[in-house]
């Protein structure tokens, strides 16, 4: 089965090629995007119902090198099976997303395959130098892309963005040459942690491995970067993608976390604790007072993304399951109610009708649209009910202030997320008037059909569609 | 004697086409026949020194051996994609290429020279040829009819380096040393207590850093290739820095040893300020061709702050980095000469904007040169900076350090050139570029994929000839 992660490892690369060769101005590109996610999330399925079966991980080895020893080593787990199946789902619902013109363009579909295949790579390797490469390769992309396609022309917030991630990356280099210094050759990231290293090194080591996914995940100083430009974001699918980007940060947290020597990780949990807990807050209270649903959405992902980083800092790995339980859903969550959204505001604005009680006027979109602002809202209807419940009960156990402020923080963007849905269905007592608002399609009503039931079904189990 | 005139056959080829260009200038043939025929020439040179190639060109005082193959390999490489490129610039502006061919034919011939010279006295004649035939090229083809500051300022670095390299060899010459290089570094080790002599070593190694246009006598290389045209630059910042990188390996290999404990800090004084210097005049530069002269400077300090250590390790980490280096760059002027507008060369950074809506293909390659001069994967250029910068790593932290920030630095400069080219807007009309060009950047793009996929090509085979300099 290792044979089968090295072909899901090269479909996306594939994909690219075939991209870059297909027909200009067709939907040539936008198939094979499509196609080629599909047979990916088909792949992640295969070998989840092989790992289950096998009940051990893969791993798939390449030697890069000889001297110095780098050897790729990739493997995955249910942790990473998770996550890259929210990936890749997320990625489809953006796609699903984009305007006809949009679908046309090669480089757009180049580039997300790109960074979609950086993301899954991040997601299964095994080893500290690949892990690098796929952390540092994905700024590239995504660069371009919110360069491209996005009103963002300021060069400033551009600029800042890339030097925000390319600071990150030069973090973790620096911890992975240290590593090197005493290990010469790759070291898987099991093995880090029995790695015999003098103790200041491993403390550069640690705080640059902290620094680097840090500036990924935006906690108060740092967030600048990905609030600026998440608010300049227009196409959904590049809006989903940077609103993955954080994930790199955590799952890097989650990996290293695992090994790094608990003596030497404390140092830094109270300060992230701290200014995590503080980020949330701000964020919620942001989030709250923003007119804008995206913004709030916004709020709803940081939030999210802090509840895990906190869960993972402060629980034992016992609960990391219930963190891939829990992500898999907000991945999927996220992706839709940012389609969604995207395409009321678009219906609206062609059609030239108030943003107070648009919904109204599309009965279709309303339904799904109500369905997943519920649900990221903390109401129970899929797993992320139960999985976020048990992490913030845990957290309560492990600080009960710092329960209350993770509690405090999420009750105030639900409540934002759930007031803003009932702006959007509220004609504020005004008769109903005739605007040829464009509701959702056939296709896409089966399409949002079918993932609103994968998210409820996993209220019932969460891996109901491994057998 | 037939032998020894076998031997030196590539030589002689080459003298031959400088003599048959010098011919055609007199005769006015055409430039498409001149550059055909300079590649042919060029092609032979190649050959013959591939057969000879353990052979010395001149016995006594060069040796040939895999190492010096392979970096005259890599000259001659370089030395065609320049005359390639260059046969586009002046086909377009309808210019002759005559001397400029001559000039390419010069630098070869003292870049093999250089290259497996064993004698102090021909490393610096030829160290003061190539620098004069970079003079005479850039007083040749610059771009303004009147002779500006810039090429003064080359000319006044360069009379310096003259008479500091002349200084050298008088100081040794009074001393009595041999020139020879293995006599020499029993000499050296000899009187390694001797001021003088340590000085007039210091002053050879002034040479290289001029040709090399290091920190802190860059002034030369980065004015005065913002004043010169498109082809000039790309043979600067191609062909000789290989010539100079191999014979500075062997100088410090076989000669220095002896002061290697001495020389340490001006060497690392040289890198140091030369990272630093290329990655904030970068991004100070509004002209592109400065901006990747100053970026050339940066790259090969920070080769210079590998290499200096002299083991084994450190010369196949900068080889390494060298050929990457050498790959993104001969990239990146490939796409520059791409660029162009109503039959005009660009230079100024606002000339690009809107590039790549109009060139997609050759902004998203030179896009991908940037990146891997950056060392960002999965480009190669990663491969080229995770070599030395874990080299750094084991040597020294605070160098790495420093290093990692000015690589920051120098990202800003690069990120402004791919703002620029994506992310403003423009009406220009671009030409249409010529297909050698996206050959070319196939070609090498090719070439940065397959040795990314299997650098054992790059890292085991090629290493394995450049530690043949260690027997």
């Amino acid at each position: 089965m290792a044979s089968l992660l090295f072909v899901f490892l090269v479909l996306p690369l594939l994909g690219c090629v075939f991209v870059l060769f297909s027909e200009k101005d067709g939907y040539n590109a936008f198939n094979v995007t499509f196609f080629t996610l599909c047979t990916c999330i088909l792949a992640i399925l295969k070998l989840f119902s092989e790992s289950q079966i096998v009940g051990t991980d893969f791993v798939y080895s390449y030697q890069w090198l000889q001297h110095p020893n780098v050897v790729f080593t990739f493997g995955v787990d249910s942790l990473s099976l998770l996550l890259l199946l929210g990936v890749y789902m997320s990625a489809i619902i953006g796609l699903v997303g984009l305007s006809a013109p949009q679908r046309k363009s090669k480089s757009l579909l180049l580039l997300v395959l790109y960074f979609i295949w950086n993301m899954s790579g991040l997601l299964v390797v095994r080893d500290i130098i690949s892990f690098y490469l796929f952390f540092a390769g994905m700024q590239l992309p995504l660069f371009m892309l919110i360069g491209s396609y996005t009103n963002i022309k300021k060069s400033s917030t551009l600029s800042l963005f890339f030097l925000f991630n390319f600071v990150g990356s030069l973090l973790l280099l620096v911890s992975i040459l240290v590593v090197y210094r005493y290990n010469h050759g790759s070291v898987l990231l099991s093995q880090i942690g029995i790695l015999d290293i003098p103790a200041v090194p491993q403390f550069i080591v640690l705080a640059g491995v902290c620094a680097a996914f840090v500036l990924r995940i935006p906690i108060w100083p740092l967030h600048n970067w990905i609030s600026f430009i998440s608010s300049g974001i227009k196409n959904p699918l590049i809006y989903i993608l940077t609103n993955m980007l954080p994930l790199s940060g955590l799952y890097g947290f989650i990996r290293f976390g695992q090994v790094i020597v608990p003596t030497e990780i404390n140092a830094f949990v109270p300060i992230i604790e701290v200014f995590g807990v503080l980020t949330m807050m701000f964020i919620a209270l942001i989030g709250l007072s923003h007119k804008n649903f995206l913004q709030k959405l916004f709020s709803f992902s940081t939030i999210s993304y802090l509840l895990f980083l906190l869960s993972k800092l402060l629980l034992d790995d016992k609960y990391q399951m219930n963190m891939a339980y829990s992500l898999f859903i907000f991945l999927i969550v996220n992706a839709s109610l940012t389609v969604l959204d995207l395409f009321a505001e678009n219906a609206r604005e062609e059609a030239g009708c108030d943003y107070r009680g648009v919904l109204v006027y599309m009965p279709r979109l309303s339904k799904f649209f109500a369905f997943f602002v519920l649900m990221a809202a903390g109401l129970p209807m899929s797993s992320m009910f139960w999985n976020n419940f048990t992490l913030i009960s845990a957290l309560f156990r492990e600080s009960f202030v710092t329960g209350l402020w993770v509690m405090a923080s999420i009750s105030l963007v639900g409540l934002a997320l759930i007031y803003e849905l009932y702006i959007m269905r509220d004609l504020q007592n005004k008769p109903l008037q005739e605007y040829a608002v464009t509701d959702i399609s056939d296709r896409k009503l089966v399409f949002f059909g079918c993932i609103t039931l994968v998210l409820f079904l996993s209220f019932f189990n969460p891996l109901w569609f491994v057998f | 004697m037939i032998e020894n005139l076998i031997y030196l056959s590539p030589l002689l080829t080459l003298l031959f086409g400088i003599l048959g260009m010098l011919f055609f200038n007199k005769e006015q043939v055409n430039n498409s026949r001149c550059f055909r025929l300079a590649r042919l020439v060029l092609l032979v040179s190649f050959f013959l020194v591939i057969v000879f190639y353990n052979k010395a060109l001149l016995p006594m005082i060069t040796q040939g051996s895999q190492f010096t193959l392979l970096f005259e390999c890599l000259l001659y490489l370089c030395a065609f994609v320049v005359l390639y490129l260059s046969k586009k610039w002046f086909m377009s502006m309808n210019e002759p290429g005559n001397i400029f061919c001559c000039g390419i034919f010069t630098a070869v011939l003292c870049g093999c020279l250089l290259i497996e010279s064993h004698n102090l006295l021909l490393t610096v004649v030829m160290c003061i040829l190539f620098m004069l035939n970079n003079y005479v090229l850039l007083v040749n083809f610059r771009k303004n009819k009147e002779y500006v500051l810039s090429l003064k300022t080359y000319l006044s670095i360069m009379l310096m380096c003259w008479m500091v390299l002349a200084g050298a060899l008088s100081v040794l010459y009074y001393y009595q040393i041999d020139f020879a290089y293995d006599m020499l570094r029993v000499d050296i080790d000899i009187s390694q207590d001797n001021p003088l002599v340590y000085t007039a070593m210091a002053g050879v190694i002034v040479g290289f850093v001029f040709l090399l246009g290091l920190a802190p006598l860059h002034f030369g290389f980065t004015e005065a290739l913002s004043e010169t045209i498109l082809p000039v630059i790309t043979y600067f910042i191609l062909v000789p820095v290989v010539a100079c990188v191999g014979s500075f390996i062997q100088l410090n290999l076989y000669v220095l040893p002896p002061l290697h404990d001495k020389l340490i800090f001006f060497y690392e004084s040289v890198a140091l300020l030369s990272v630093g210097i290329g990655a904030i005049g970068a991004c100070s530069a509004r002209n592109i061709r400065k901006i990747f002269a100053y970026g050339a400077v940066n790259h090969l300090g920070l080769l210079m702050l590998v290499l200096y250590h002299f083991t084994m390790k450190t010369v196949d980490s900068s080889f390494v980095y060298l050929f990457v280096y050498l790959l993104a760059m001969g990239g990146i002027c490939t796409a520059l000469f791409g660029l162009k507008i109503k039959g005009e060369y660009l230079e100024m950074l606002n000339e690009f904007c809107g590039a790549a809506y109009k060139r997609p293909y050759v902004a998203a390659m030179l896009t991908v040169f940037i990146f891997s001069l950056l060392g960002v994967p999965p480009f190669l250029g990663f491969l080229g900076t995770f070599s030395v910068l874990s080299r750094l790593a084991v040597y020294n932290l605070y160098e790495l350090v420093y290093v990692l920030i000015m690589m920051f630095v120098l990202a800003y400069a690069y990120i402004q050139v791919i703002r620029t080219f994506y992310f403003e807007e423009s009406k220009a009309v671009f030409d249409r570029a010529d297909k050698g060009i996206y050959t070319a950047m196939l070609f090498n793009a090719v070439l940065m994929l397959v040795i990314m996929v299997n650098p054992e090509y790059l890292v085991e085979d090629f290493v394995l000839m450049i530690e043949t300099v260690f027997e």
